[in-house]
């Protein structure tokens, strides 16, 4: 198994297919990069957002009883 | 006690505990996976000698075809399971995988059309297969909508569920429509069955993107819905805890 093209040029070329080729799988990357990225970003705002509500809460509720 | 796993599998909290560890895992090895892959892909794999260097869009179009007509099976069978047993974890994994299989199937249509224009002269075709993956791409978008649609999240779980057993029929259509009809796109390529019409050394980065697809599927799928696991149960006492802890390492 060798690499099938002799330069960058010719890699990035593709016998006039390059742009094709490169488009395709640019797209692919981006649409599973940015799905693995969503939920990385989704997961760090829920907890943002929930401890601002679970903050707000216990400023505004009233104290627990020490003792029972 | 051979039931176990089954009733474990009910509780959303045992989901979550159980895959913690293995996410960072999983997705460590989908990046060697893909990025292995597509390297071999691009650079290694030989030209075709009809086609050129454009069939190397082979290595992402069939994985992403193959995945989202499985992952459209998983979905399905999440929804029945949610509708059977009133599993609340299935339902929730029925969601999160409407917008993956929605990502996976807009990227086979527009790798195909893009393989379309150098290989037939045309971006698009109204073709028994690529009519049929179009199809396919509304339902997972039907789902989608589908949960936005409800305020409550029982009927809108429900509903969605039939969709998507309904929309199972699709999926024959799809894998047949290539035997069924005359139709532009080509055969499949690889079969199980008897020997398959290509060569050993574009077959085997083409199975390695197969599974690496796969592999990606599996772990977005478990990532999204952990996210929902913790959406759903954010009231428990074990999300607020593990939110209280969240706070805490801040």
């Amino acid at each position: 198994m060798e690499f099938q093209f002799g330069s960058l040029q010719e890699f990035l070329f593709m016998e006039g297919h390059g742009s094709y080729v490169w488009a395709a799988y640019i797209i692919t990357l981006i649409g599973i990069g940015g799905l693995a990225l969503k939920a990385k970003l989704a997961r760090k705002s829920f907890f943002a957002m929930q401890s601002s509500i679970a903050k707000r809460n216990s400023q505004s509720a009233p104290e627990p009883m020490a003792t029972r | 006690m051979g039931w176990q796993w089954f009733h474990r599998l009910g509780s959303p909290r045992w989901f979550y505990e159980k895959t913690d560890s293995w996410m960072p895992w999983l997705f460590s090895l989908v990046f060697v996976l893909l990025a292995v892959g597509l390297v071999w892909g691009l650079g290694y794999a030989p030209a075709d000698f009809k086609q050129g260097n454009s069939y190397r869009i082979i290595f992402i179009h069939v994985p992403a075809s193959i995945v989202a007509m499985a992952g459209y099976y998983i979905m399905a069978i999440c929804g029945a399971v949610g509708l059977i047993w009133r599993m609340k974890l299935a339902f929730m994994m029925m969601k999160s995988a409407a917008p993956i299989g929605a990502v996976l199937t807009f990227i086979s249509l527009i790798t195909g059309s893009i393989w379309g224009k150098p290989t037939w002269g045309t971006w698009w075709e109204w073709d028994a297969r690529i009519t049929s993956v179009l199809v396919l791409f509304f339902l997972y978008l039907g789902i989608i909508a589908l949960q936005e649609a409800y305020r409550n999240q029982d009927a809108a779980d429900k509903t969605s569920a039939i969709l998507a057993l309904v929309g199972m029929v699709n999926i024959p259509i799809i894998y047949k429509s290539v035997d069924w009809w005359y139709t532009l796109h080509q055969p499949a390529t690889l079969k199980l069955t008897e020997e398959s019409t290509i060569s050993a050394s574009m077959a085997y980065p083409l199975i390695w993107m197969i599974v690496a697809f796969y592999v990606a599927y599996v772990t977005l799928l478990l990532a999204y819905g952990r996210l929902e696991v913790l959406k759903r149960e954010r009231k428990t006492r074990w999300v607020e805890s593990l939110i209280l802890t969240s706070t805490q390492e801040k």
